[in-house]
């Protein structure tokens, strides 16, 4: 199953969000994502499964607080950029 | 030792502070710094903490809760985070040296200052003179809601509402009242800014305070530097708490601080209240009646939070917090770092202050009554 990264400028959005989707059910994990998903240097990314990404998307907006930037990664490890 | 020197520090702390802050101490890496286990667990207990602050103090998003060394900091990020230049701005006559201090500074760049002074337990006249020194160009206030010297219960409340009529952002000092009353940053509508130590009245350990902003996006930082985010920005983030948290953070001691404060939340701020009038109503009764002792005190119209000031004629307070401390007494004599409310007090030449917290023992109080009576009955 490909994972999905939420990118966040600061770990305290990243925690924010990860409890709103613990709270609701979906499995979210914090991690530092390597420096390509990130034009602005480090920064964090809560790591989700590929088929909650819709239900994630649709449970933060309901919260107003939205990553600023999504990728899926395959298993070789390879990233592209999804829309948000 | 019996200690009342809780308006300086607490030193008796729920045993779950202590307990945090070791494991935090063995286990806990940098915050934010990197995404293994230990940083991990260090952002948790920052975030932890950083929750229930929101929590404590009625903020809707816990990002505006930002952690400090202390009260003083805290109030130095708001204070110039808010002052533009040639502004002027208006304080209450009972302010500690951590405001004066941060606008004497500021008045190098043109900022000026009007004091709203007031008699001592006079909160309508305060409120009338903080209104009549709002001027064209006020850009903002900053009002303590406790004198630490006298435990006096300035009217912030009402003075949040006269500046929202006015439109003027308000800085509250709550270094004596986090904890013991009730502030909420979402009942209130001019004040921008709560500033509170985690070391007092919120039971966190020395070294932490905490600034807590309505939008902290609105204010400017007084310092810059690493925040484990957007690096390759030279530009200090805007986003917040990273804004106002560059540098490593005091991880132990916030661990200590967020145990602080789920202790105040569980006992609840006016319960803790209540037990420290208690006290420090029967410490005024029994002191008003020994001879020589001058009291500064409202008590009785609930105008006085667990700080008590007095005097002893003919001795120096100095002399007296020393013979107090030959008897294993702790109290804290002096101006106590606020030079202006002496000042507007008229008390020239400093008190005695005893100040008491939710782990102050009623025998304790009574040991220290029965030494004052020694010590003025000798005099």
């Amino acid at each position: 199953m490909n994972e999905i990264y939420l990118t966040v400028h600061s770990l305290t959005n990243a925690q924010k969000m990860k409890k709103i989707l613990t709270r609701s059910g979906i499995n979210a994990k914090i991690v530092r994502p390597e420096l390509s998903l990130s034009e602005k240097g480090c920064a964090y990314a809560v790591l989700i499964s590929e088929k909650v990404f819709a239900e994630t998307i649709e449970i933060l907006e309901m919260y107003r607080i939205m990553p600023v930037r999504a990728f899926v990664k395959n298993e070789y490890g390879e990233a592209r950029e999804i829309n948000l | 030792m019996i200690y009342l020197d809780n308006a300086a520090t607490t030193l008796k702390k729920p045993k779950a502070v202590k307990k945090a802050m070791m494991q935090a101490f063995d286990f806990a890496g940098n915050a934010g710094r990197g995404g293994y286990d230990g940083a991990t667990l260090a952002g948790e207990y920052i975030f932890s903490a950083r929750e229930r602050a929101a929590e404590l103090f009625g903020v809707d998003d816990c990002v505006n809760v930002v952690f400090s060394y202390n009260a003083t900091h805290a109030l130095n990020m708001a204070i110039k985070g808010i002052a533009s230049k040639n502004a002027h701005c208006v304080v209450s006559g009972y302010e500690h040296n951590s405001v004066i201090r941060p606008i004497t500074s500021l008045a190098k760049n043109g900022v000026t200052y009007s004091v709203a002074r007031g008699k001592l337990f006079d909160p309508e006249e305060m409120l009338e003179n903080f209104e009549a020194s709002l001027k064209r160009n006020t850009g903002f206030a900053v009002c303590t809601h406790v004198s630490n010297a006298f435990g006096y219960i300035l009217p912030v409340f009402e003075i949040d509402e006269l500046c929202f009529r006015h439109g003027i952002p308000l800085i509250i000092d709550a270094s004596q009242s986090a904890g013991s009353i009730d502030i909420k940053m979402n009942r209130l509508k001019a004040t921008v800014c709560i500033c509170a130590p985690g070391h007092k009245g919120l039971y966190g350990p020395q070294g932490t305070g905490i600034l807590v902003c309505r939008d902290g996006r609105e204010l400017a930082t007084i310092i810059e530097g690493g925040t484990g985010s957007m690096s390759n920005e030279k530009e200090q983030p805007k986003e917040l708490p990273d804004k106002f948290e560059s540098g490593t953070m005091n991880v132990p001691a916030i661990a200590g601080l967020s145990e602080g404060i789920s202790y105040v939340l569980q006992r609840k701020p006016e319960s803790i209240f209540e037990y420290e009038q208690e006290l420090i109503e029967h410490l005024a009764r029994e002191l008003a009646k020994m001879r020589k002792i001058k009291l500064f005190s409202s008590v009785e119209n609930k105008l006085q939070s667990g700080v008590l000031s007095f005097c002893v004629e003919g001795v120096s307070p100095e002399r007296v917090a020393e013979l107090l401390n030959s008897r294993k007494i702790a109290v804290r004599s002096g101006k106590h770092c606020a030079a202006l409310a002496h000042e507007t007090a008229g008390t020239e030449f400093g008190t005695v202050r005893v100040s008491v917290s939710d782990f102050t023992l009623k025998g304790e109080v009574e040991i220290f009554l029965k030494s004052m009576f020694d010590i003025v009955t000798k005099i």
